[in-house]
């Protein structure tokens, strides 16, 4: 499958190219965007969510990082998916992965649910447009599942 | 400060307006329900509006000739949203009035007040104005430093060349994923490692195979 390798590189559109998942889940017949990342030392996915405020990540997840590696900035309450969650605000760094090209280390405001006693996360993780697609440029190739992105100058 | 004097009110380039009221007035909440303005009533109070803002409303007129002492900042930043909501009032008008305001409401406060009010209603643009604006009036405030932080724009601080190429294993999540819904898996390379209920167990399991930054853990969601 065609890669556009010629549009990476500095003063170009995109830093690095990544495959993305399109099927994911339960709901197969949805058609999504789901991106390989570090948080801390795990590599997860998530999928993307231009209607997020921040990127949502699964609390488990997050008692596996170290906490240097974080900071509380705060909390939040989020509806997601029709249930409304309250949450802690925390700062940490995402590596955005390429396959190709130069991997993104971002700073970025993560929403992490708290969760009853007994309750499990059963949604996926979330990359926010707002709070972390927000100064990326990218562009998808469904033709090859292909995710490119890119660091937009300050 | 004499806030009534207008030689003391350091905005001198903008208009006020000043209402006073004597007696207990029913006062509609925006968002809410509607309050008997009673014993914490204050008689004269005075909200300063920009001078560019020719439009605001009367909504807010309304609700600065009645609004008790104590909870003046939240209703005033309501009924300013309910303004701006009704296209009567720029964003940038918001966050100046917010900031005019803020002197003799609460200072921060007022403040704390609209980002609370705006973080819920709207993506981040405003209040990230509003974090900015307040932080740089009230560099001391320790809440809205971690506003500040919270609301911080995302920002890429490292570029590292790729190392590792997952196109296998997000082609496998796209193929088999449905098949392991509400289970964490450990995927490397295309191919399935483990799978568990919880990714403790999962990290246990993989032993040090969890250290491996090719390995995927990842929960499988069930929507």
């Amino acid at each position: 499958m065609n890669r556009f390798g010629e549009i990476i590189g500095d003063d170009r559109f995109a830093s690095g190219y990544t495959t993305y998942t399109d099927h994911y889940g339960g709901e197969v017949q949805n058609t999504r965007i789901v991106l390989p990342l570090y948080v801390g030392t795990l590599l997860v996915s998530a999928v993307v969510d231009t209607a997020a405020p921040w990127c949502i990540l699964n609390p488990a997840i997050v008692e596996q990082m170290s906490p240097n590696s974080m900071e509380r900035v705060g909390e939040d309450r989020q509806n997601i998916r029709g249930i409304k969650y309250e949450g802690d605000l925390i700062r940490t760094n995402i590596k955005l992965h390429a396959d190709y090209g130069e991997d993104l280390v971002i700073d970025a405001t993560i929403f992490v649910p708290i969760l009853k006693f007994d309750e499990v996360w059963n949604l996926p993780n979330f990359l926010g447009l707002d709070g972390f697609l927000h100064r990326l440029r990218f562009a998808v190739d469904p033709q090859s599942n292909t995710f490119y992105f890119g660091m937009i100058a300050d | 400060m004499n806030i009534w004097d207008r030689q003391n009110v350091p905005f001198a380039d903008y208009n006020y307006t000043q209402k006073r009221s004597s007696k207990p007035i029913p006062a509609k909440i925006y968002n809410g329900g509607t309050i008997n303005a009673g014993e914490h009533l204050r008689p004269q109070t005075v909200m300063i509006v920009p001078s560019s803002t020719s439009t605001y409303s009367l909504d807010v007129e309304q609700t600065t000739e009645i609004i008790p002492n104590k909870i003046f900042g939240t209703l005033l930043v309501q009924a300013l949203w309910a303004t701006l909501e009704k296209g009567q009032f720029t964003a940038e008008a918001f966050v100046e009035t917010v900031r005019l305001n803020a002197p003799m409401y609460g200072q921060d406060k007022l403040f704390q007040e609209a980002i609370e009010i705006t973080r819920r209603e709207e993506p981040n643009a405003i209040t990230r104005r509003l974090v900015t604006v307040g932080v740089e009036a009230y560099p001391q405030s320790e809440v809205l430093m971690n506003y500040a932080k919270a609301f911080a724009p995302p920002r890429v601080i490292e570029r590292q060349p790729a190392r590792h190429n997952f196109s296998k294993t997000m082609r496998w999540l796209s193929a088999h994923s449905h098949e392991y819904v509400g289970q964490w898996i450990a995927v490397r390379d295309g191919e399935l490692l483990d799978t568990a209920a919880s990714l403790k167990a999962l990290i246990a399991q993989l032993g040090t195979l969890a250290d491996d930054e090719t390995v995927m853990t990842t929960y499988i969601p069930t929507t």
